[in-house]
């Protein structure tokens, strides 16, 4: 459903109705809870929740309704996501299958294709990552070297490919089972015009995952190596070679308001800390000032959002706006936990080193803040206009 | 939450009108014109009535509608007072009478600077100024007056106000001393503070949207070692730094215009980063940018003056 505003009444219903379906769902006690859960508790509450999320109808939830859908507009998205960060509700394993895979699939896949994966996408019982970053291909993605052969032309054996290469960056890839992976299928072509898209099964020969730790001490992502991993024809997404302009097309599904929103949800509540706590127990002169300073902007994330979500909803230009949302956030993230470190009381140490240390990528992943900028400035300044040296 | 219809047409034919009356880009040729054609077109076409109540005979515009209106006169930078005799206007009610007349305006001083004046974007001789945040008595308002140059084409002589070093200040920033109006204003409601600060923020907005424009054209132009500067990344990451602080500061103007009780604190986010617009703007235009003539200064100023009114509303300049 289309709404034009957040105070529609239709907007106001949907929001009390995910609220109400929250608290029903979400195990008593969970707003602190979620912080002292162990690994295997929220690893089991993660796989539940994606069921949960199917039986209630909100797995598909921007998806067509033929495919099991309830085409929500951007503002009912963007209300869905908010009540979920703000209740803290646990990300569902199959994140990447709902908002990127499954509209992949129903936007380029084959019927064959949409009847094999839509339906474990939706119901939670498959998990998907993505094989795009390599070691020496991140914000140049196209450069990407991990190989897929085709062998033997024609018949039988010869209807598949050969994977060879490494992925990075895989958030998923420890719990995934499938794979929606950019590789190169020839090195003649020119580049944009020689990468496949595909959709691996990670449970074969040849597909190992070795877990990465961050700088803040967590496991959230992976490098993935492929030595001769198997992927038929009928599991390439579009023709072969044109790959990267599905890779394009598929980021057309992903609202960077929808998205931005749980980052909100968390710095709004480590600006809270900070002006309820911190700053206020301070022995700085000003530092409350300073403080409130930062939590007002972080409010102005909020209202950015919507903004932009407001505006894809009526059909208005909104490129502008969503061009530095990223940039705003993460980088504002970093201040305020840079305030937060400074200013931190006895209690909040470990919350604020925390937070600063996890703020360090948000600066680089989804496009780091160079790539953001030069993406903007290319707008303003010309499309063909390259960075001299 | 965004502005309507009515409001972006407004805006529109904002651009449409004055975009041919106050001549294009804003210079040190437009600072020196004659605004009088323009000052009487704003009131020939309403638009001063752009935020008075329907029931009263104005347009009846909600607040996060004037805003948008705001915007699209500070691209601009027409050294007139629009905005606030707008607000007077739309404050005053039915009871507008009192305060008729076409040149008639509010504006805000700095604390006890009663000889003190606004320069240099008020230079429009027979402007009325009016202190509504802090009231001067009549007699003094009458002093003031008396004590003004008289309104000759001339404007070299008419700036009183001396630099800390005791020079006189530039011939080429004309200033008006500040009065008070004789029917005697009382000090601002809050609410009328939110409204004249969400307002100036939106108008800083489109100033510094102009200057943007002003600095991506220069970039494109200005060629160093064989090409144009805007082929350089520290020139690009600057020109992108700009577009996020406007983009931001629209939806705090955004925020401030929904939400009147947190007007001060959206006008602080944006006024801090149309300061930092400004130093970018400085920086790309290099050694031309440090000129008179290159104009950045008229922005920088208006910036800086436009704070001392949003201080005078109640923002806090610091710590930033």
């Amino acid at each position: 459903m289309t709404f034009t505003s957040f105070n529609d009444e239709a907007a106001l219903q949907f929001r009390a109705a995910v609220r109400a379906w929250l608290e029903r769902e979400l195990p008593p006690d969970w707003s602190e809870r979620h912080l002292t859960a162990t690994e295997d508790e929220l690893y089991e509450l993660r796989r539940e929740w994606g069921k949960k999320l199917h039986a209630a109808g909100y797995a598909g939830l921007s998806w067509p309704r033929a495919y099991g859908g309830i085409e929500a507009g951007p503002i009912q998205e963007a209300i869905f996501y908010d009540e979920i960060a703000n209740a803290h509700a646990p990300e569902g394993l199959g994140r990447i299958g709902r908002v990127m895979t499954g509209p992949l699939i129903i936007d380029c896949g084959t019927d064959e294709q949409k009847a094999r994966y839509l339906p474990g996408i939706l119901d939670g019982s498959e998990i998907w990552c993505l094989g795009y970053s390599e070691p020496t291909a991140g914000s140049d993605l196209s450069s990407l070297v991990c190989t897929a052969t085709r062998e033997g032309e024609g018949e039988g054996d010869g209807e598949r490919y050969r994977i060879r290469g490494r992925k990075i960056w895989t958030s998923f890839a420890h719990h995934a089972d499938r794979c929606q992976l950019l590789a190169r299928t020839s090195l003649e072509r020119p580049r944009y015009q020689n990468i496949s898209m595909f959709l691996v099964d990670m449970h074969q020969p040849g597909v190992t995952v070795l877990p990465i730790i961050t700088a803040a001490g967590d496991h959230s992502f992976n490098e993935v190596l492929f030595e001769d991993a198997v992927v038929t024809v009928a599991d390439r997404v579009g023709p072969e070679h044109e790959g990267w302009r599905i890779f394009q097309q598929s980021l057309r599904h992903e609202r960077g308001g929808a998205n931005a929103i749980s980052y909100y949800r968390e710095m709004s509540h480590q600006a809270s800390v900070l002006t309820s706590c911190c700053a206020r127990h301070a022995r700085y002169p000003g530092a409350l000032a300073a403080a409130e300073a930062v939590a007002d902007e972080v409010n102005v994330v909020r209202w950015h959002i919507m903004r932009i979500t407001e505006l894809e909803a009526n059909g208005l230009p909104s490129r502008d706006t969503q061009l530095v949302l990223k940039l705003f956030w993460s980088e504002l993230w970093q201040k305020l936990s840079d305030l937060g470190s400074r200013l931190s009381c006895e209690a909040h140490r470990e919350f604020w080193r925390y937070s600063y240390l996890v703020s360090r990528a948000a600066t680089v992943y989804s496009g780091t803040a160079e790539i953001q900028r030069n993406t903007i400035a290319r707008r303003l300044l010309g499309a063909k206009r390259k960075a001299a040296t | 939450m965004l502005a309507s219809d009515i409001a972006r047409e407004a805006a529109e034919a904002f651009h449409g009108i004055f975009g041919r009356k106050a001549g294009g880009p804003p210079s040190t040729r437009h600072f020196a014109g004659d605004h009088g054609p323009v000052w009487q077109a704003l009131a020939d076409g309403g638009w001063l009535d752009m935020g008075r109540p329907e029931a009263d005979g104005g347009a009846g515009l909600a607040l996060r509608d004037l805003v948008v209106v705001a915007e699209a006169w500070g691209r601009h930078l027409v050294p007139l007072p629009y905005l606030q005799t707008m607000l007077v206007h739309r404050w005053a009610g039915a009871n507008i009478a009192p305060l008729a007349g076409a040149r008639l305006t509010v504006g805000l001083c700095q604390a006890g600077a009663q000889g003190d004046a606004l320069a240099p974007f008020l230079g429009e001789l027979g402007v009325r100024y009016v202190t509504a945040l802090q009231p001067l008595a009549s007699e003094a308002f009458d002093a003031m007056v008396a004590a003004a140059p008289a309104a000759s084409g001339a404007h070299a002589a008419r700036d009183p106000a001396r630099n800390e070093r005791g020079k006189s200040r530039s011939d080429h920033a004309p200033s008006l001393p500040l009065g008070t109006a004789p029917t005697g204003t009382a000090g601002l409601a809050s609410s009328h503070r939110a409204e004249l600060a969400i307002l100036c923020a939106a108008e800083l907005v489109g100033c510094c949207q102009a200057l943007l424009e002003q600095c991506i054209a220069y970039a494109r132009e200005r060629q160093q070692f064989g090409q144009p500067i805007a082929d350089y990344q520290a020139i690009q990451h600057r020109v992108a730094n700009m577009h996020r602080d406007l983009e931001v500061s629209r939806t705090a103007v955004l925020w401030g215009a929904n939400e009147p009780e947190a007007a001060l604190r959206a006008a602080r986010v944006v006024w801090d980063r149309m300061r930092a617009v400004t130093e970018n703007a400085f920086q790309i235009h290099g050694g031309y940018g440090y000129t008179w003539d290159a104009g950045v200064h008229f922005y920088s100023r208006h910036v800086w003056a436009m704070g001392r009114v949003l201080e005078r509303c109640g923002m806090a300049l610091w710590p930033n």
